[in-house]
């Protein structure tokens, strides 16, 4: 009891128990995610104010063609990949960190960032077509993914998760290494590889978004169902197993969701790091680890997020544009350190 | 006795097939607290999770009302037996009422909502372990106790005729220790099944109706706590030169330590050794 006065005060979710709290905090969240969506449209190596912008995606007569070109053709599909790439990675997250039930898990813990930059590299070096470089990581995600549990369940019998965990290290090991091996063998190909690796969403248009939007939706959708279930194994496996939960089930629903999710982010923008780790982390902060609200509350903080760098990216040292996942690790790395000292501060 | 909820015959369990217990037969009567005893590593765990379910049994039969639990889906099993663990981190963030939904996943599944029934389900589970005051304090704040209880709501929350308690008095001081135990008697007498094992031979003595020794990879059949525990049961079990008295208040039996006893019981042992 005496512990509970201290703590009220510095554990934000626990206000947001309260209906009302819990109603105005989702609408900021959502007013956050309009107003990034705007002010990143706004951003680049020509700049637009709001009511520019507001008149193109209006569709309002006399708005400048160059404007309307920019902005509609070119930044508001870029923004949108860049907001789903990180709603993807951030449900990818929320799922993995509730399955394996440790905060530090993300989304590439399958293998999925490795195997997608080796199947990146191969159609790079290869195929070298446009386009090629996202199919190759997406098929090298998932076949990441998919070779790291056929190999959890190969080594144990009962397909532990920790089994998972250890065989997307090895496949992590594996696929890397097949990297190396295809960049030291055609050294003229490195810079294409590496910069394709570090992420961007320069260029992504409304081809890219037509994979991605229905995919991310797909993912989102689907994990929301599995919200119930991820609650009970909150518990802990062998509770969640006598409280009636077919563990084995949800964990390849989990694995198979966050792979898919995962794959059609980085075939978007590239290995794009510590959005699946950071955006569930500061969803959970706010809105507590129940799933059905943390899964949708991932998805709009991993959009804002992504969609922040991106624009910052284009902007910070324009007219040169940075890898977005140089931004994300800048400023995810710290936010990420604030957020565990403020909840190990909360449990003292 | 009682219409028997859970029985057990021919069990051998244990883990990668070395089993900790054979031969075991066990019945766990309705509307009755049975406690399974024994020392440490005597297998009380491991019965009573094969007992729920969570681990097969390396032969055997088991029945829960009836029916083999090895031919029962894993939410029909949930929805028949409900099992506590002795421990489990409580997960930060989680209300009191949020943990114990959990308890309504046999029931509900994976994708339907919750129905006014759950709520009160919930609430009743709640009342039941004197927690209703809490519902929505989060369940890593509760204290020992507490949170002892909360784990037990959850799995009243099941609705499972039968009720199975890995050392719910463990690490509890002597008054949320009887707290608990009387709560169990009243859960059983309510109609319930209920079979826990306990640490302490003296609070089994005082709450269980009928005991189980777990001794040397066997269980002596349940029986009532005088004739269970008798001397050379708990002697055989222990070895520890327990003196055995009977409780001022009620007949049941009493085990005190004795250094003295102790010291001879080694030294025969020590005598048999060489």
């Amino acid at each position: 009891m005496k512990a509970r006065s201290l703590r009220t005060a510095s554990v934000p979710s626990r206000a947001a128990r309260r209906p009302v709290v819990r109603l105005a905090y989702a609408l900021a969240a959502l007013g956050l995610l309009v107003l990034v969506l705007l002010a990143s449209l706004g951003m680049g190596a020509v700049s637009y104010g709001p009511r520019e912008v507001a008149a193109v995606l209006l569709g309002k007569q006399g708005a400048d063609p160059v404007a309307a070109v920019i902005l509609r053709d070119l930044r508001l599909a870029r923004t949108l990949a860049a907001g789903l790439a990180g709603a993807a990675l951030a449900v990818s997250g929320v799922l993995l960190q509730g399955l394996f039930r440790n905060p530090l898990a993300d989304p590439y813990i399958l293998g999925t960032s490795a195997g997608a930059a080796l199947g990146a590299a191969a159609a790079l070096v290869f195929v070298r077509t446009p386009g090629s470089a996202s199919l190759g990581a997406f098929a090298g995600a998932l076949g990441a993914a998919a070779l790291s549990g056929a190999a959890a369940r190969a080594t144990s019998r009962s397909g532990s998760t920790t089994a998972v965990l250890l065989a997307g290290t090895a496949v992590s090991a594996l696929c890397s290494a097949g990297v190396t091996l295809l960049v030291s063998l055609r050294q003229q190909d490195l810079y294409a590889v590496y910069f394709w690796l570090l992420g961007s969403f320069n260029g992504r248009g409304w081809k890219e978004l037509a994979v991605l939007a229905p995919l991310t939706a797909l993912v989102s959708g689907t994990a929301l169902l599995l919200a119930r279930p991820l609650d009970v194994l909150a518990a802990g496996e062998e509770s969640a197993r006598s409280l009636g939960l077919d563990v084995r089930l949800l964990r390849a629903a989990a694995v198979a969701l966050a792979a898919l999710g995962t794959a059609a982010a980085v075939a978007a923008g590239g290995v794009v790091g510590f959005v699946g780790l950071v955006a569930p982390h500061a969803a959970r902060l706010v809105f507590g680890p129940s799933h059905a609200r943390l899964i949708p509350a991932s998805a709009v903080a991993g959009a804002v997020l992504l969609m922040s760098a991106d624009a910052l990216a284009r902007t910070v040292l324009a007219p040169l544009e940075l890898p977005v996942g140089v931004l994300t690790a800048f400023a995810g790395a710290p936010f990420f350190l604030v957020i565990l000292a403020r909840r190990d501060g909360g449990r003292r | 006795m009682n219409p028997t909820a859970l029985s057990a015959r021919g069990l051998a369990c244990g883990y990668r097939r070395v089993p900790v217990l054979r031969d075991v037969d066990l019945d766990i009567p309705e509307g009755e607290l049975t406690v399974l005893v024994g020392p440490n590593g005597s297998g009380k765990t491991t019965l009573l999770r094969s007992l729920g379910g969570l681990l097969a049994p390396l032969s055997g039969e088991i029945l829960v009302r009836g029916r083999p639990i090895a031919r029962l889906g894993i939410r029909d099993r949930a929805r028949l037996a409900a099992y506590v663990p002795q421990m489990e981190a409580p997960v930060p963030g989680y209300t009191v009422r949020q943990t114990v939904w959990a308890g309504r996943f046999a029931r509900l599944g994976w994708f339907a909502p919750g129905t006014p029934e759950d709520e009160r389900a919930v609430a009743g589970a709640l009342a039941a372990v004197g927690l209703g005051g809490d519902a929505e304090r989060p369940a890593s704040e509760l204290s020992g106790g507490e949170f002892r209880r909360l784990l037990i709501a959850r799995a009243l929350a099941q609705e499972a005729p039968v009720l199975l308690l890995d050392e719910p008095e463990a690490h509890l001081d002597a008054g949320h220790q009887a707290e608990i135990l009387g709560m169990l008697r009243r859960l059983a007498r309510s109609g319930t099944a209920v079979a826990a094992t306990i640490h302490d031979l003296n609070l089994a003595s005082l709450w269980a109706d009928r005991i189980g020794v777990l001794t040397g990879g066997r269980l002596r059949p349940p029986a009532a706590p005088r004739e269970a525990l008798s001397e050379d049961a708990v002697e055989g079990a222990y070895r520890a030169g327990l003196i055995r008295i009977d409780h001022p208040r009620t007949d049941r039996p009493q085990f005190l330590h004795s250094v003295t006893n102790l010291v001879m019981t080694q030294a025969r042992k020590r005598n048999r050794a060489e």
